[in-house]
């Protein structure tokens, strides 16, 4: 089918419009000759849901946030969170208790203007210099005076203090560092602990040994070590006598001696390395803690590490065994000279200390490319964050080409493929609210990777870089998402979207105020599509045209309302963007075909990572709609799977569960058939109470199973008056005696009487 | 040459090591009278060590005085047999300075219940990892028969020939009524499959697991509870997902079942006060309840010089010094 069959009578009306026409020409036309550069002069127009965030010192959000030093419940916490504890533990209602908010929120403003200065300092220090601007500013002498006070007794409420970092370049470097130093401390410490037990107890055998041999229990010995003071009330010469020829002083075999003092030797060489653990000289098996910007480098230093941890955890293993005294040459000499990495179980492996990769700008080259994959296919415990500067890194917009990919964009959700690793993608500005996800990863045996978009180097114009990296994830452009192979086997456990907004829409919607020429109050549904973001970006600023509200035409369509549409249905519709100067004038703005293009590549890798994390799942939805078919042909409207809603939710709610009856219940229904009359003898084994009385009456017959409970062992090991005795004294009426084997047995028939009550 | 199991397993020494059976667990012969109700928990718990393999050496029975004191000396594990009512002091002791020890305390209704009673209210709220059985025969069995604080009113013994004036003491109540519990179940002896899932519930459980046990004493009240074992009527036998789920043959001779939710703690309480019905199972279970353990650190691993400079500290304080 032409496009004349196709969209006829459109067609002819698109031909005879001129303003039109021209509009379609701006969108469909050949892209112009693109800019290459990732920075260049900032674009005069911003997305206009930018319009309300301009001056970001106004608003209180994620940053700056403090690392808190390690030690701390948390790694990292907003400021804002931390001054809103703060509030929230006061105790003080009415206008003291509003004062003190008030001046606590004049601080954390205060804080950030001081923070924004690009000076590094601590919490406590920042405090104080902003506490000081604060007074400086208040000029009545009560105010100052209740200000002061307020701002002492907040401060003196704060339990910890950190590291005030803003969203700046250099955030994704400092956030991760201070997490893993935190881990490192905390492991360190660990550490720390299992040696130095390990040690004392070595020591212990050691010094036990060496108390019992000749030297320590001559007279000599044992003068020296009593004192003078009992030189006259004690024959030292008897009490060595007395104590060599105790049975217990058998020495140490000369070999378990050697064991252990090598044992003790190597442990004692790798406390060492682990230093005081003071927080002065972190270090961690000799290595400062410092990241690697190189894949390859990381995996050479980890193999030589590996050799250290080895040894270590040999001698660890044979300790343990020496302490618990069950060291057995003929079994475990061969073992341990054997040992290698291959021994290591997952819980030793733990104990290899991360290495830390930080990799920012630029893609990688292809030998650690190469390097990566065989990190993250691994369990190496490789923790590499990889800061991305563009995303995406470059953006066919050449007819033909049209797509949204790249290694920046994709290399997280190839990594999830690998499922060995851990990966958490996310745009610096979610840090803060990612500290859990970020220190799993820390914590996981296995290579994680960091996937994190900070945004370009240097200046970026109007809008501030916490707003570009929040964009990247609002606009699906770089969807927050975890996998976590430590969170289960299955992707609906190991995979999960995390604070993307409104992650069951294709976009988020945002409601959007503004005036019209003439002044009248107007109201938008707007979405924030991935063109949004990319309109901060200047190499692609060719790529969106303003229109002049008299060329404005009713063809044009708002861009979220554009990318709803099937391809077939924009014929004849030109797609338009809301922007804003720096005055906030409202423009519209055409938006090329190819990041139109874009966009829809973009909305298809979002789709695809809302089927991962189990919103919209095709095969969810499929067989929801099989199982409606199947009840609607077998005629049962109520069923439940009639009335399913298209949600995945649904599926898990309305299909009925094959219940496994419990114990209980099964009981109910097979009642009738309990407790058969039988002729031989019998005891309910499992109802026995273990209280000896039928097996010590006749230990031939009656004897206790595996499980300490009584069973008729032998029935003929006894007369028919023990089995009619026991079920008599039996406590619990759990022996029942059958017949008589032998029927003339004496007295036989009071007997079976007496068993009735029992049988 | 290797073997092969060696050198493929990382955990060669755990793999080549002989598991632990009953017979493991069984210390001297026991000198409790036939058909004992005691025989029925010692049995328990020794079951349990063998289907947990706990290692002999790592686990430690703690008990006071009375018949069901008696227990640790039939443990073929550690045992501390203290002082009458002293048990739960001591096995606290134990578990801070020892917490990698698994501690039962087995104790009867006058060693917890009478000159214990101040130690028990103080175990529950530090609510430490230990699990705790009370053998519960309702009579003073090892000194021939006195009323103990659990016996019920009216009970003719030695030192009550005119019955016992008291109502008496329901030791699952009080404890439901005490801070900082966190766990609570009722057993009896004579249903030993059922007693068996309640302690080794109560062993998982993390923080003080009080397990009040029913126990018949043949010799001194040898029909006191005829009444519960020859009528399963008279028995509510409690289920739940999180709770007992119990064989076949139990739920067959105990007719009268509830769901009961152990987090339900009004339930767990109205339940404990039926006098109607015993009730059988988990009463209360609350996981989150803080350890007195996890606040308190235990003291940190000392060699053997460290532990006699830190004992001469001690005495030091008390050294008289000689005037000069």
């Amino acid at each position: 089918m032409n496009r004349f069959e196709e969209h006829g009578e459109e067609l002819v009306a698109v031909r005879q419009d001129g303003r039109l026409k021209q509009l379609l020409r701006i969108h469909l036309g050949p892209p112009e000759l693109l800019q290459t550069q990732e920075t260049g002069p900032a674009p005069v127009l911003t997305p206009a849901l930018f319009s309300a965030y301009r001056d970001l010192r106004t608003l209180r959000y994620d940053f700056p946030v403090v690392l808190l030093e390690p030690g701390a419940a948390r790694i990292a916490e907003p400021l804002s969170d931390l001054i809103d504890g703060l509030i929230d533990a006061h105790t003080q209602d009415g206008a003291a208790g509003e004062r003190y908010r008030r001046d606590l929120y004049q601080l954390e403003r205060t804080i950030k203007e001081v923070a924004a200065g690009g000076k590094a300092g601590s919490l406590k220090a920042f405090w104080t210099e902003a506490a000081n601007r604060v007074y400086a500013q208040t000029t009545n002498d009560g105010h100052r005076k209740q200000l002061r006070a307020n701002l002492q007794a907040a401060r003196s409420e704060l339990t910890s203090d950190g590291i005030v970092a803003c969203c700046d370049g250099q955030i994704a470097r400092r956030f991760f560092m201070h997490a893993w130093q935190c881990i490192q401390t905390e492991q360190d410490l660990h550490a720390r602990e299992t040696l130095d037990e390990l040690i004392a107890e070595l020591t212990a055998i050691v010094d036990a040994d060496r108390m019992r041999s000749a030297r320590a229990t001559s007279a000599d010995a044992l003068r020296t070590a009593m004192g003078d003071e009992h030189a006259g009330g004690i024959d030292f010469n008897r009490l060595s006598s007395v104590l060599r020829s105790s049975k217990h002083q058998r020495p140490l075999k000369s070999n378990r001696r050697k064991r252990l003092h090598a044992v003790l030797k190597v442990l004692e060489t790798q406390r060492r390395q682990l230093g005081a653990g003071n927080g002065k000289s972190p270090r961690r098996g000799g290595h400062e803690y410092r990241a690697i910007d190189s894949c390859i480098e990381a995996l050479k230093l980890l193999d030589a590490e590996m050799q250290r941890i080895v040894e270590l955890f040999r001698a660890v293993r044979i300790a343990r065994l020496e302490v618990e005294n069950r060291y057995d040459e003929a079994r475990h000499d061969a073992f341990f000279a054997a040992f290698d990495q291959e021994q290591l179980t997952p819980e030793e492996l733990r104990g290899l200390p991360p290495l830390f990769v930080h990799i920012a700008g630029p893609a990688l080259d292809a030998e650690n490319k190469s390097a990566l994959i065989e990190i993250l296919s691994s369990d190496l415990p490789i923790k590499i964050v990889l800061e991305l500067r563009a995303i995406p890194d470059t953006l066919p917009l050449a007819a033909g080409q049209a797509g949204f990919g790249g290694w920046s964009t994709s290399i997280g959700s190839m990594a999830t493929g690998l499922r060995t690793a851990f990966v958490l993608q996310t745009s610096a500005s979610h840090l803060p609210r990612l500290e859990s996800e970020v220190t799993a990863g820390l914590r996981y045996k296995g290579a994680a990777l960091y996937c994190v978009y900070t945004g370009p180097d240097g200046e970026l114009g109007p809008v501030a870089r916490y707003l570009r990296c929040a964009g990247a994830v609002e606009g699906r452009a770089f969807p927050c998402f975890i996998h976590h192979p430590g969170y289960g086997s299955d992707w609906a456990q190991r995979f999960k979207l995390l604070v993307n907004p409104q992650s069951e829409e294709p976009w988020p919607i945002h409601h959007f105020n503004y005036e019209d020429s003439e002044g009248r109050a107007m109201s938008e549904e707007i979405a924030f599509t991935v063109v949004d973001f990319l309109a901060l970006d200047p190499r692609y600023a060719v790529q969106y045209v303003p229109v002049p509200p008299e060329d404005w035409h009713p063809n044009m369509v708002p861009l979220g309302d554009y990318l709803a549409l099937q391809e077939s249905e924009t014929f004849g519709k030109v797609p338009y963007l809301l922007m804003v100067n720096d005055s906030n004038t409202l423009h519209r703005v055409i938006v090329r075909r190819g990041l139109v293009a874009a966009a829809r590549r973009c909305a298809e890798l979002w789709r695809s990572l809302q089927e991962l994390g189990g919103i919209h799942n095709s095969h969810a939805l499929r067989l929801l709609e099989a199982e409606r078919q199947r009840a609607i042909e077998q005629g049962n409207v109520g069923h439940p799977a009639t009335e399913f809603a298209t949600e995945p939710a649904a599926v898990t709610a309305a299909v009925p569960e094959e219940v496994e009856p419990s114990p209980a219940d099964r009981a109910q229904v097979s009642e009738a058939a309990a407790a058969p009359v039988r002729d031989q003898a019998y005891i309910e084994t499992e109802l026995c109470t273990s209280c000896n009385d039928c097996t010590e009456r006749n230990s031939m017959m009656f004897a206790y199973n595996d499980e300490k409970q009584a069973y008729i062992k032998d029935a003929g090991a006894g007369t028919f008056r023990d089995l009619v005795e026991a079920a008599e004294n039996c406590p619990v009426c759990i022996i029942h005696p059958g017949k008589p084997v032998d029927p003339n047995e004496l007295g036989v028939e009071e007997l079976m009487r007496r068993a009735e009550t029992f049988n | 040459m290797f073997d092969p199991i060696e050198v493929l397993s990382p955990s060669v020494s755990d793999i080549d090591d002989d598991a632990y059976s009953l017979d493991d667990f069984e210390g001297v012969d026991s000198r409790w009278c036939h058909r004992c109700g005691n025989n029925a928990i010692l049995t328990a718990v020794q079951k349990l060590c063998a289907e947990e393999q706990l290692a002999p050496e790592k686990t430690v029975f703690v008990s006071g005085i009375g018949c069901s004191s008696r227990l640790p000396h039939y443990m073929g594990t550690y045992g501390f047999h203290a002082l009458h009512g002293r048990a739960l002091p001591v096995a606290e002791g134990i578990k801070i300075r020892r917490p990698d020890l698994h501690v039962f305390v087995t104790t009867g209704d006058g060693d917890c219940c009478s000159i214990g009673a101040g130690h028990w209210l103080h175990a529950i709220r530090y609510n430490m990892n230990m699990t705790v059985l009370l053998h519960d025969n309702q009579i003073y069995g090892l000194t021939k028969k006195q009323v103990s604080p659990t016996s019920p009113r009216g009970l003719v013994s030695n030192t009550s020939p005119h019955g016992a004036h008291l109502e008496p003491l329901n030791p699952l109540a009080a404890t439901l009524g005490m801070s900082n519990i966190s766990f609570v179940a009722h057993a009896v002896d004579w249903v030993p499959s059922v007693l068996c899932d309640i302690i080794k519930q109560a062993f998982h459980h993390r923080g003080l697991a009080f397990v009040c046990i029913m126990q018949r004493c043949p010799n001194y009240l040898p029909d006191h509870f005829e009444e519960y074992i020859k009528d399963p009527e008279r028995t509510v036998l409690l289920t739940h997902a999180q709770g007992l789920q119990v064989e076949e043959a139990v739920a067959r001779r105990f007719k009268h079942r509830e769901e009961h939710d152990p987090r339900d703690i009004d339930r767990a309480r109205e339940l404990a006060n039926n006098r109607e019905r015993v009730p059988l199972g988990i009463l209360y279970r609350n996981p989150d309840v803080l350890c007195y353990e996890d606040v308190r650190a235990g003291v940190e691993h000392l060699s053997a010089t460290d532990k006699i400079a830190a004992l001469e500290r001690e005495f030091d304080k008390f050294t008289v010094q000689p005037a000069s």
